[in-house]
């Protein structure tokens, strides 16, 4: 260094604490017998009180507009799951009505019930982590879903209007890149986190025993999702499981409120029964 | 925020947890829009910069694996934000409002927008502002890189695509056309006392 103007300039870098320790200890010595270069370094540090933060007054709203911001980015995933929410479940349970009117009158009920005990023990699906009222609200919907075949079988002129019904309602899915209504993702299955998503559909009316726990189904009983481990082997063996019992699964990462994140210990799949 | 704390707020809002994402936003808002508002000479803007911030962090934590401190990232996200701001801005203001030399003239924008709240500060902001707004874009933007939100030589040149030399040097000069702007306008607590002895040799 040589001049004030050069140690006027290592005057910026030492008040950000850039500078070398030899470089240091030079300015220091010039700066206790150089004034102006004493009254510059002051000046700077003077200038850096002023630029600080707290020196400008934040608007009143600043932290509402930004959370809300955020809330409203937060729920957009969330606001088409509610929106889609409130046709589905209309129709499934005026079909599922409809179907028990029907199986009462062609005395069905007792086979159906029987059938869906062997599904559950067949499968060997642990629904001990299943919520306590899905067992009822499957049945529900595992009768709706008969009511298809029930409908072909039987030819009655409500099951033929139940069979239209139900078709209108799978074509309009059809026309959905999705192919699967995804509006009723539970809560929690939500808030968690998954390593990879796999949707399972098929038509079969028993889900192979694939490794999985199941630990959520929607409302009407099509949809289960199973729990497994983020393990390849795992993950390989439940697919080929599934395909066996005709059931094709697709990996999927853009079903909105699930989230995912190769890491973490847990995948999902998604089982739906068609 | 105590370091460890803001690991552990960083971690529960990667996992979706707003209210640890609100901690991060109040510990750092005021910073943030302090630069956005120093950047963009005009509160409404600086509070769209700091919205579009915060945003920006919330949809990009997940992929934040912290190999550089949050708060670099974070006031990185800014600087962009800022800097793309005022490029549009630039685009959409007449250029007339820049003279020949780069510099820009001191306007009427501060007080224009100035809003009720912020009136206790006036004084304050027509200063450090007003000064700013006379310097180049250049220096402007290096100087508040540094000055506001505390990012390193290094994070600076990353940013502004510079030597780390060059980020030096000339944030030397814009502190000093800075300093020289506020003793010019009295606005700088220490003047100078003896300005003959300036560029002389001292050894």
């Amino acid at each position: 260094m040589k001049d004030c103007e050069e140690y006027q300039d290592a005057c910026s870098a030492y008040l950000d604490g850039e500078l070398t320790k030899a470089e240091e200890t030079q300015l220091k010595a010039h700066l206790a017998v150089c004034p102006a270069c004493e009254a510059y370094y002051k000046a700077l540090q003077d200038l850096h009180t002023k630029c600080e933060p707290e020196k400008v007054t934040i608007p009143e709203n600043l932290h509402e507009n930004i959370m809300a911001c955020i809330m409203e980015e937060a729920q957009k995933n969330v606001v088409p799951i509610e929106k889609r929410r409130r046709r589905p479940p209309m129709f499934t349970m005026v079909a599922a009505a409809a179907v028990v009117v029907i199986l009462a009158t062609t005395g069905r009920l007792g086979d159906l019930t029987q059938g869906q005990e062997a599904f559950v023990q067949d499968s060997g699906i642990d629904t001990m982590s299943a919520q306590p009222d899905l067992e009822e609200s499957s049945a529900a919907g595992r009768a709706a879903d008969k009511s298809r075949i029930i409908g072909t079988e039987e030819n009655t002129a409500e099951s033929r209007m139940m069979s239209k019904a139900a078709s209108a309602d799978t074509d309009k899915q059809d026309t959905n890149a999705v192919k699967v209504d995804l509006s009723q993702v539970p809560a929690s299955i939500i808030e968690n986190v998954y390593a990879f998503c796999y949707i399972a559909q098929g038509t079969a009316d028993m889900v192979p025993d694939f490794g999985g726990t199941l630990t959520a189904q929607d409302t009407s009983g099509t949809m289960s999702y199973f729990i497994i481990k983020n393990n390849m082997s795992t993950l390989e063996k439940a697919l080929g499981k599934l395909q066996e019992g005709g059931y094709e699964a697709q990996p999927r990462e853009d079903i909105s409120g699930v989230t995912l994140d190769s890491k973490v210990e847990n995948g999902l799949i998604i089982v739906v029964q068609q | 925020m105590e370091k460890a704390t803001e690991k552990q707020m960083i971690s529960r809002a990667k996992k979706g947890e707003l209210t640890a994402f609100e901690a991060l936003v109040t510990a750092y808002e005021r910073r943030v829009f302090s630069l956005a508002f120093r950047f963009s000479n005009n509160e409404q803007d600086a509070q769209d910069i700091t919205q579009e911030v915060f945003l920006r962090v919330y949809r990009s934590l997940k992929s934040f694996r912290g190999d550089s401190g949050f708060s670099t990232w974070l006031y990185r996200i800014t600087a962009n934000i800022c800097i793309d701001h005022a490029r549009t801005a630039k685009g959409n203001r007449a250029i007339s409002l820049e003279t020949e030399d780069g510099e820009r003239p001191i306007t009427d924008e501060a007080v224009q927008h100035q809003p009720e709240a912020a009136v206790q500060n006036t004084m304050l902001r027509d200063e450090i502002n007003e000064a700013l707004a006379m310097l180049s874009e250049e220096h402007r933007q290096i100087f508040l890189l540094r000055e506001i939100s505390g990012l390193s030589y290094t994070e600076i040149a990353h940013i502004l695509t510079l030597e780390e030399g060059t980020v030096k040097s000339r944030l030397a000069r814009a502190r000093k056309q800075m300093r020289d702007i506020l003793l010019q306008r009295g606005n700088i607590a220490v003047p100078n006392p003896s300005k003959n002895t300036e560029g002389r040799t001292a050894r």
